[in-house]
């Protein structure tokens, strides 16, 4: 049963996307509503696959595996790729996670009036590449769906956004690609190192295979292949390994993103339309914090120890630095994007770590961020919506006005800056309990994230103060046009808000489900 | 006296289809030399009806050849008929009958002089692959590129005939270099013959620098018809002014002839030219992808786009192993139908829009939902992006460098690898003009195209482009021909 709704999860989108393309045109306005269902449908299929998950297996439970494309080499053997799906404790929060921000992003959709079927087509087909990235078990798929985010990315940023979109557009896909390509050298040579020793007595020759679980264990590198762990040889003057390692982490660090690799992330949120930030920062972003743990720490568990110093420092300067920017904000929007990349440092801190708490926490922080980071671009949409001006200085005291507005503005902000109780503070927190007690690097790093987390306390509070205290004024006499949520906003903003809380105060919620997992992973490091 | 009737006869057995091939061409240059000119619409449409026949006619032909083939030297050597020459020239083939479709679909007026040359050509790039001799690949290349020149210049309007100049200049010149470096290469061996052991043997008592200076020369006839650094300078012109379908038909076909040579000649070549080549695979993927970035007419865009190609499939045989081999084979097999489909969607678009300016598409994918489709399959598969059969094709090429490598092999592979795969993220910045023309651009107000296709247009753009994905689910399609014929 639940193997046969993981393909759902994939499918469903992509056939109902296609279904989409080619309704008549008179049924346009019923669009959104077969987008909405699917949605539903997606997010039902996740809370049940939550539901049935053995928090008590770290293993991979749910497996579908099935022979898919085979590529001969000739004389070398041949590649075997698998349709290859399973959950465990590490992708289980980011499968649930996208059901909930996918809906939340559809729903917020509704606002599109333009080339609208189009629209919901590339929105499905992003799903369903986002769910395949979550989902597979074999690298070559990974990547198959890795790439294919990209295409619906940038038409749906390019079509549907703002003046400078196609500049925004452009950039994202230049940059990401890049990162993929990274991603791809390191395929390239996994590709011939690791053997599917069962298939190979099948098929009477040698075949490799990219399947994640035998790929993550060393003992099945062939001695004296190349990415062997003894292999001495050097690549630009450094072993082998630890170029591939560098290699995977800006390609993830790319898309999650890091500084200095951050630039396509305030461009592309800026120009994109409320919804698309939504899916973006909620869950694609999520897309290179997973991608890093589950291929890079994993396959190369003694080089992630090795350059855990560097992972944390990436992760303390791209919390300080997408902080101290997000100060100097004037455009709302803007200010989310960069704090999207201050609080995703945390991910790379926690990573860093390498014990049980830090990870965890890493998981945790994604799967809070998802929420809170939706929260935050839906409130810069309702704002926009209403006035097509996302500046800080145009709007004061707009409490007094959108009392319902401000209570969930209140919940995101206090969330994004780590109050207790809300699910933002037990990410950052097991981030960084966990990076204190990390032998790998000095106190200082995790000392310095905290002064990151002040810096976030500085510029929400200080937005908050500016935007919804003191007296009710907007510039350019918009006053009459600040109206309160309307029911689809105040259902959107108030379950996302429930989220966070209940999250917040019932962190087993997604730690339960994560812990059995990673633990299996941190004992090769202890 | 006897014993050689005896070899010519037997011979003769092997190049049926070539014989074939010349029989078609008598009937229609006949044909053609009693026909009144002009000629009608419907005339030409016959013409080009006999081309097709003809190519499907060779296609079941070659097709009945049995599989597994002996390679059979014959005519003393001259040239060879193996697995690898029949699957060359089936894909030739299969090329000339798309383009036929081509001309019959998009309703070209030509005399029925083009398909006597598109035929010639063929007759020529059939030679081609099967020579083992550098008399033999001289006479073959000459009949091709002469054809070539004349099928560009067909429509003698200025460009047109500016263009065909153009080519003509530079194939001669290269041509001429390639002469001289043969005659070099018979001076220090003694022999024309390239597939046997005293050619390499006779490489290797020569002084190095000299054996790879004429090396080089003698490849210069071939990288030209690769379309290769540094020869490739023709290449946007041509593809510019010429006829659509023949450029489609020249930027494929004449590819794998000289890529079937260069296979040939790759095992008998013991001297080390690989640093050299290597940087030449590094300029033309360097060049074609930074020219491409300022096109903006679709042809010509396809021109450069095409030099880069040509890099990444010579990588292959630089590498020289047989999986190399067989993934430049692979690549190129399968760059035939994304690159013939690229032409077919030029065209198409510009029956919508009356030019090939990309600025021209804007908005065009909202009145022509399929070809906008079809363009954004194409244009990623051109990049090499998957779900497409344009990524497999990179990944076999590039897993076959980086075994070299990793085999202890030259570190020149570890930069081709490199650059091969930066210049691929580079790349979406041109090729995704088009789909950005077509979706995100919107068009000029009260600006209406007229979309008038026929079921044939469609039927050959949906064949063409789909089979770009099903090659991606199905590599084994074309690696098992690949794997049994090389």
């Amino acid at each position: 049963m639940e193997q046969i709704l993981l393909s759902v999860l994939l499918f469903l989108p992509l056939a109902s996307g296609a279904l989409i393309l080619f309704l008549p045109d008179k049924l346009t306005p019923n669009i959104k509503w077969i987008a909405v269902l699917v949605a539903v449908i997606n997010l039902l299929i996740c809370l049940f696959l939550y539901h049935s998950f053995d928090t008590q297996n770290p293993d991979y439970q749910f497996i579908v595996q099935k022979p898919w494309i085979k590529l001969d080499l000739g004389s070398l053997g041949l590649i075997s790729i698998q349709y290859l799906i399973a959950l465990d404790g590490i992708s289980m929060p980011m499968v649930l996670l996208s059901g909930i921000v996918f809906l939340a992003g559809t729903i917020s959709s509704f606002g599109i009036k333009e080339k609208q079927k189009s629209y919901y087509a590339f929105v499905l087909l992003l799903t369903t590449s986002v769910f395949g990235c979550f989902l597979a078990l074999d690298f070559f798929l990974f990547f198959l769906f890795f790439e294919f985010m990209l295409l619906p990315m940038y038409f749906l940023i390019g079509i549907w956004g703002g003046e400078k979109r196609e500049y925004a557009a452009m950039k994202f896909i230049i940059y990401t690609l890049v990162g993929s390509v990274l991603i791809l050298i390191v395929m390239l040579a996994l590709g011939l190192s690791v053997e599917d020793v069962n298939l190979s007595k099948e098929l009477g020759k040698t075949a490799f295979t990219f399947d994640f679980r035998i790929l993550a264990d060393l003992k099945n590198y062939a001695a004296g292949s190349f990415l062997h762990p003894d292999n001495t040889s050097l690549l630009f003057g450094w072993p082998v390994r630890y170029v591939m390692f560098i290699l995977l982490f800006i390609g993830f660090g790319i898309k999650l993103p890091m500084v200095p690799f951050h630039t396509w992330l305030p461009d592309a949120h800026v120009e994109a339309p409320t919804a698309i930030s939504v899916v973006l920062a909620g869950i694609l972003l999520k897309v290179g914090g997973y991608g890093f743990l589950r291929i890079a720490v994993y396959f190369f568990p003694g080089e992630a120890h090795h350059f855990a110093g560097l992972i944390a420092i990436v992760g303390v300067i791209s919390i300080l630095y997408g902080a101290l920017n997000a100060l100097a904000q004037e455009d709302l929007k803007k200010l989310v994007a960069y704090s999207s990349v201050s609080h995703m440092g945390f991910v790379f801190l926690g990573i860093a770590a390498l014990n049980d708490q830090g990870i965890n926490g890493a998981i945790f922080q994604m799967f809070s961020h998802g929420i809170l980071s939706s929260m935050l671009f839906l409130i810069a949409g309702v704002i926009y919506d209403r006035t097509h001006n996302r500046y800080i200085q145009n709007y004061r005291g707009l409490a007094s006005k959108m009392p319902l507005f401000t209570g969930a503005v209140v919940v995101a902000f206090f969330g994004s800056l780590g109050l207790p109780g809300i699910s933002g503070f037990i990410g950052e927190f097991f981030s960084l309990l966990g990076a204190f007690k990390a032998p790998y690097f000095s106190k200082l790093i995790p000392s310095l994230a905290v002064l990151g987390i002040v810096l976030s306390a500085v510029y929400l509070l200080w937005t908050m103060q500016k935007m919804f205290f003191g007296k009710f004024w907007v510039n350019l006499d918009k006053e009459t046009e600040m109206t309160d949520l309307n029911f689809r906003e105040q259902i959107l903003l108030f379950s996302l808000a429930f989220l966070a809380i209940l999250f917040g105060i019932f962190p087993n919620l997604i730690f339960e489900i994560s812990s059995m997992s990673v633990q299996l992973l941190t004992a090769g490091f202890q | 006296m006897y014993q050689n009737l005896q070899h010519i006869l037997t011979g003769t057995s092997y190049i049926q289809s070539e014989i074939l091939l010349t029989f078609a061409l008598v009937i229609l240059i006949f044909w053609v030399s009693f026909v009144k000119k002009p000629i009608s619409e419907k005339q030409s449409n016959q013409f080009h009806l006999f081309g097709l026949i003809s190519f499907l006619l060779l296609i079941t032909f070659q097709w009945l050849v049995p599989t597994r083939i002996e390679p059979s030297p014959i005519f003393n050597g001259l040239i060879v008929f193996d697995g690898s020459a029949k699957y060359a020239k089936m894909l030739i083939f299969i090329a000339g009958a798309i383009t036929c479709l081509h001309l019959m679909a998009f309703r070209y007026k030509f005399d029925g002089e083009m398909i006597i040359l598109l035929l010639a050509s063929t007759l020529g790039m059939c030679i081609i692959v099967m020579s083992t001799h550098f008399l033999s690949l001289i006479v073959a290349m000459e009949l091709v590129s002469i054809c070539s020149y004349v099928m560009v210049s067909f429509e003698k309007k200025r460009q047109n005939l500016e263009a065909g100049i153009k080519y003509l200049l530079f194939g001669a010149t290269t041509s001429a270099i390639m002469f001289y470096g043969i005659s070099l290469l018979y001076g220090a061996t003694g022999t024309l013959q390239f597939t046997i052991p005293e050619f390499s043997a006779g490489l290797a008592q020569n002084q190095p620098m000299l054996i790879g200076i004429a090396l080089l020369m003698t490849l210069a006839g071939l990288l030209f018809k690769l379309n290769a650094a540094p020869f490739h300078v023709w290449s946007p012109d041509v593809y510019q002014a010429g006829p659509t379908p023949i450029v489609s038909f020249l930027s494929v076909a004449p590819k794998l002839a000289a890529l079937l040579v260069l296979i040939r000649m790759r095992e008998y070549i013991k001297v080390d030219i690989i640093l050299i080549f290597g940087i030449l695979i590094l300029a033309s993927i360097l060049i074609g992808n930074f020219a491409a970035l300022w096109q903006n007419n679709l042809k010509r865009l396809l021109g450069y786009s095409g030099i880069a190609h040509a890099g990444f499939i010579l990588i292959g045989i630089l590498v020289g192993t047989e999986s190399g081999i067989h993934a430049s084979m692979f690549y190129l097999s399968v760059y035939v139908f994304i690159n013939m489909g690229a032409f077919v969607l030029a065209d198409i678009l510009k029956s919508a829009s009356g030019s090939y300016e990309l600025d021209s598409f804007s908005g065009l994918s909202k009145q022509f939902k399929s070809a906008g489709i079809i363009a954004l399959i194409i244009m990623v598969a051109l990049v090499g992006l998957p779900p497409t059969s344009g990524f497999t094709g990179k990944f076999l090429v590039f897993i076959s460098a980086w075994d070299v490598y990793e085999q202890g092999g030259n570190s020149i592979f570890l930069w081709i690898v490199g650059f091969g795969l930066i210049n691929t993220a580079i790349s979406i910045y041109y090729y995704f003009k088009l789909p950005y023309f077509l979706f995100v651009k919107n068009k000029p107000e009260g600006n209406d195209y007229t979309i008038h296709t026929s079921w044939l247009q469609t039927a050959l753009l949906l064949v063409l482009g789909l089979s770009v994905i099903y090659l991606f689910f199905q590599p084994q399609f074309i690696q098992s021909w690949i794997n049994r014929l090389f």
